[in-house]
């Protein structure tokens, strides 16, 4: 039976409340807990929008993904989609979602595109006409029919194509609800734009998308809402307009500094770093490094003193400074740490 | 809910695309029964003649047995092959997480897919040797020839629960398996298809009662003797493979459910 919804909840397509799953190393009877991956997750997505869990790797969104996919089974906490819950009413669920794990992998490597999508099509219910038109349709809509897709085997496919056949797959059981872990995770900027208008597209005739992703632009500019996962938990959600002014009170600056030194690099975060300035660096060439600082409003130019005098100090070139306006990323810096979740 | 009817007519598809698109390996396919025939031509000339490897097998015919008893023994590789590795396949090619969010049992899927999947193999072993037989043995061989398909088919039953339980076992080990790999020596060495199971050990002729492929080899060995067999021979060797059939699909589908809740427990890869 359908859960009974609460007012609240009416408009939510997936409701997540306090997962928590721990993943074990070793085989009974010597099995100990080896990750932490959720500890007491919960957010709700609406029905229409496109819910994105943003994290950094290891912190727990494939494992969200594979449990409101019904793949997988939370140790406690329940998860609903369109009211069914995962676990004791899988079946319900599985006719709902269209689910797409990996780019790389999850097709036949000699079948063609068409093939591939036969066969799933078949598995899923479809056959006849309506299979074929379903096929069609899909294959067009994610722009595979004009590159010949339907007739290429899976192994020669570009990575592009491979998430593009992925959705197709997605979109042939024309779900309520579509759920995708990383779907542009190592594709060129122009697949990966593809695939994010259509995603918004999809949204825009009614489907809900739950997407997972570490990539904060990708987050903006696809999101209507975003749930920030930490070490297992929600620690932030909103809108990104909503999130950013999270850290509103600060002013995110970014230094490009020339050296082959790290630890010198390392030394002058280290010095940088305050109760009230964040700061964060990372490789953008070889000998080139870039600062993020998120430090308080009225301050920008103190800090920026400070870095000149202290990186003069460690003999650091600074080549560039910048004061920008608050992005994604700020907010996602801001609020994560380097915590994967290990236990013990 | 996808009705068994697409479960099936996936799978056959599939297998019609593999063969369509690997031509090589679909005429290494046809050409194995013979590899197997030359193979079981070098175990019997360790018996001497070849009129004492017709007594001692116990067949009138023995070209009819030779062809007949490659086609079993390459099918029931096939079988367990097929249906033991489905899973582990899917695994390997990163397919199984959509193949178990088919709204439909796991075990339904599983079970349908093996059957579909080894009966074709078996049907493609059977038609690979048959215009030999033919050709060598007459039109009237043919005939038997779909006998042993006949007793075939049923046989891949028992096989299939053995082979689930191969299958299983291989997806739920921690670490990649040789499990498939090691039943089809085993029933192959305890079928009896190379050399009579009397010649075998005590414990090991008890054991190859239990084993499918037995009552299949003993129905070829019927085909290579008479042009009709005796119905009561016939009826035994039915009521032996539907009494496995039983016996292995119950622990086979019994397990197979343990496994899928085992599977979204640890969380399918």
């Amino acid at each position: 039976m359908g859960k009974v919804y609460t007012v609240a909840e009416a408009d939510a397509a997936i409701v997540a409340e306090s997962l928590e799953k721990t993943y074990y190393k070793g085989s009974f009877p010597r099995r100990t807990p080896a990750v932490k991956a959720l500890r007491g997750l919960s957010f709700k997505v609406r029905r229409g929008e496109v819910y994105g869990l943003l994290g950094p790797n290891g912190a727990g969104k494939t494992t969200t993904v594979k449990i409101i996919s019904t793949l997988m089974v939370p140790d406690s906490g329940e998860a609903y989609v369109s009211g069914y819950n995962v676990v004791s009413e899988f079946a319900e669920v599985r006719k709902r979602i269209g689910v797409m794990l990996s780019v790389e992998r999850g097709f036949f490597w000699k079948l063609t595109g068409r093939e591939n999508l036969r066969y799933f099509g078949l598995l899923y219910g479809l056959s006849g006409r309506e299979l074929e038109e379903r096929i069609d349709s899909s294959l067009e809509t994610v722009g595979l029919r004009e590159l010949g897709g339907g007739s290429k085997f899976f192994e020669d496919m570009s990575l592009g194509m491979r998430a593009r056949l992925g959705l197709a797959r997605v979109l042939l059981r024309d779900p309520e609800i579509m759920i995708l872990d990383e779907p542009t995770l190592g594709l060129d900027p122009h697949s990966a734009r593809h695939i994010r208008r259509l995603l918004r597209l999809e949204a825009r005739n009614g489907k809900t998308v739950l997407v997972t992703t570490h990539n904060m632009f990708e987050a903006e500019i696809l999101c209507d809402r975003v749930g920030i996962i930490r070490s297992g938990r929600v620690i932030a959600e909103g809108t990104p307009g909503e999130l950013k002014g999270l850290v509103s009170r600060s002013t995110p600056i970014t230094v490009l500094l020339k050296t082959f030194d790290e630890p010198s690099l390392q030394e002058l975060v280290a010095r940088l770093s305050r109760d009230d300035v964040r700061v964060d660096y990372e490789r953008v060439e070889p000998g080139k490094w870039r600062l993020s600082l998120l430090v308080p409003r009225g301050l920008e130019d103190e800090v920026l003193a400070e870095v000149y005098v202290k990186a003069r100090a460690l003999s650091l070139k600074v080549l560039e400074t910048r004061v920008r306006e608050v992005t994604l990323e700020d907010v996602f810096i801001a609020l994560t740490g380097g915590d994967t979740g290990k236990v013990g | 809910m996808t009705s068994i009817r697409n479960i099936m007519s996936a799978e056959i598809r599939a297998q019609f695309y593999w063969l369509k698109n690997n031509k090589v390996m679909m005429v290494m396919t046809l050409l194995w029964p013979y590899l197997m025939v030359f193979i079981m031509i070098s175990f019997g000339s360790a018996f001497g003649s070849l009129e004492e490897f017709k007594e001692k097998m116990g067949v009138a015919s023995p070209i009819l047995y030779l062809f007949a008893g490659s086609a079993v023994a390459t099918a029931s590789i096939s079988v367990i092959d097929n249906a033991a590795g489905v899973a582990t396949w899917h695994r390997w090619l990163g397919t199984l997480p959509y193949v178990l969010l088919v709204p439909r049992r796991f075990v339904t899927y599983l079970l349908v897919s093996s059957l579909v999947t080894s009966l074709v193999q078996v049907t493609f072993n059977l038609a690979s040797i048959a215009p030999a037989v033919v050709v060598l043995e007459g039109a009237s061989a043919g005939f038997q020839l779909l006998l042993v398909l006949g007793f075939m088919f049923i046989g891949t039953l028992p096989l299939l629960g053995i082979a689930l339980l191969g299958g299983i076992a291989s997806l739920l080990a921690s670490e990649e398996s040789d499990i498939i790999n090691f039943l089809n020596p085993l029933i192959l060495l305890l079928s009896g298809v190379f050399y009579p199971v009397k010649i075998l050990p005590w414990i090991l002729e008890q054991a190859s009662y239990y084993i499918p492929t037995k009552y299949v080899v003993d129905a070829a060995k019927l085909a290579a003797t008479y042009t009709y067999p005796p119905g009561s021979t016939v009826i035994i060797i039915l009521y032996a493979l539907v009494l496995l059939a039983v016996l292995y699909n119950v622990i086979g589908v019994s397990s197979t459910i343990y496994a899928e809740r085992e599977l979204r427990r640890r969380g399918v890869r």
